[in-house]
């Protein structure tokens, strides 16, 4: 006769798997959403299955473009492409910033300022529960990847910044639409400093614009203020879409996001110089 | 060993759905909860231990891929792995119409219980959690037709 009848054995386990998801959670709770040991290590387990699957269609699709269409053009094509990410990224960069600075000094600073590095990564996933709060890309410490470091979109767009759970070749984007992110910005015209705090819901709201500020009208766009100290200054954000009065001291402002959801495919995180090993210089 | 080999198969599959899903079409991965999917297919077929341990994991892998406490799924999927085992044992859910109405029952009360732990542990309701409530159904129509499938292979093959 054994020790535990099955029916025994199976709640006994079950049982203890829900301790060990208790114990888990208190563990997380008082930490909030800082990740605890064993996020950090189911995060180093799992995600290379998802580096692994992504690396393996991406062959299969270059294998197909290269080998069965035009090897020599589907290259030049690739290096192009290639070519025309970075051109844009400094491109826009450089545009937006020099609309803030318009003094030498300014410039000066601002050249300084931008001779940053950026390094392309590949999205892997989207958070599974709300796909506008996180995601993860395929480049992690070892290509120089820290915790706070700016991710843009293709077009130089603010999309978020790089979180904790970090791993070697993967890393965490929190998305400037989580409700937690909070990034210092300023309406283009120096019409008001705020902080944009996403809603979760893919828009974001522009907080601590005094009631009092004129001018500010749907469509005028939102640029990094840089006073944060995370987000350098003068990178566009979002769109104003809606300016509404509800409370007394502060105007309630929706902002959408320049970034499209839907085309995360690429991103470019800036890597500062003394951080950078491998990567591609912006500015002069 | 072969439990831990399908389990091991379950998890990498349910990975690389959810990879090609955010890589393609970004804006269905709420809707279609292929973590669960791979839950109940393991409480059906190897009944509510195996239903639990997989929930464990699948949960574990949902929490490390998503901001916010980690824990939260882990807890509400591993009670919902056992309940399908429990009840997918006790109760014939093989037809196409049965199979889908178990799975969007329990689909939808992993919901509830996610929503519930999210809101006493949070203090709020997640944001975004309205446009999860589409995901019970098109959760148990793609699990349905999928289960479908697979019995016909089976069957097909004389097991």
């Amino acid at each position: 006769m054994p020790l535990f009848p099955r029916e025994k054995r199976s709640s006994r386990i079950f049982i203890a798997l829900i301790v060990f998801h208790l114990v888990l959670l208190s563990f997380q709770v008082p930490l909030g959403t800082e990740p605890t040991f064993v996020e950090k290590a189911a995060f180093a387990v799992f995600t290379p299955i998802q580096h692994g699957v992504v690396a393996v269609v991406r062959f299969l699709g270059r294998v197909w473009r290269t080998y069965f269409y035009f090897h020599q053009v589907q290259l030049q094509n690739q290096d192009m492409r290639r070519e025309i990410y970075y051109l844009r990224q400094e491109n826009a960069l450089l545009r937006h910033s020099l609309e803030r600075f318009q003094a030498k000094e300014g410039l000066r600073l601002f050249f300084l300022q931008t001779q940053r590095s950026i390094h392309i990564a590949s999205v892997i996933s989207l958070d599974p529960v709300n796909y506008k709060k996180a995601m993860i890309i395929d480049q992690g410490r070892l290509a120089g990847l820290a915790k706070d470091m700016v991710v843009l979109d293709g077009a130089g767009h603010l999309v978020g910044r790089i979180i904790e759970p970090l791993s070697l070749a993967e890393a965490t984007v929190q998305l400037i639409s989580d409700e937690s992110s909070g990034v210092g910005v300023v309406i283009q015209g120096n019409k008001g400093v705020g902080v944009l705090a996403g809603e979760g819901t893919g828009l974001c709201q522009l907080k601590y614009i005094l009631s009092t500020a004129e001018g500010i009208s749907v469509g005028d766009e939102v640029l990094t203020s840089g006073y944060d100290r995370i987000y350098p200054p003068g990178l566009p954000v979002g769109t104003i879409i809606s300016v509404g009065r509800d409370s007394a001291l502060f105007k309630t402002i929706v902002v959408r996001p320049f970034f499209d959801f839907n085309k995360l495919d690429l991103v470019a995180v800036i890597v500062p110089p003394e951080e950078a090993p491998a990567g591609r210089r912006l500015g002069p | 060993m072969r439990d831990a080999v399908r389990a091991a198969a379950g998890i990498a599959g349910a990975l690389a759905v959810h990879s090609l899903l955010s890589r393609t079409v970004s804006s269905w991965t709420p809707l279609f909860h292929v973590f669960l999917l791979v839950v109940l297919f393991a409480a059906q077929l190897r009944g509510e231990l195996f239903g639990a341990v997989m929930g464990t994991f699948c949960g574990l892998v949902v929490d490390t891929l998503s901001l916010g406490v980690f824990g939260i799924a882990g807890l509400s999927m591993t009670i919902i792995g056992y309940l399908a085992g429990a009840v997918a044992k006790r109760i014939n859910v093989l037809s196409f119409f049965r199979n889908f109405l178990f799975l969007f029952i329990m689909t939808a009360l992993d919901f509830i219980l996610w929503s519930l732990l999210a809101i006493l542990l949070v203090g709020q309701p997640l944001a975004g959690a309205r446009s999860l409530l589409a995901r019970p159904l098109l959760t148990a129509l793609v699990g349905a037709v999928l289960f479908s499938a697979y019995r016909r292979i089976q069957k097909r093959h004389g097991k």
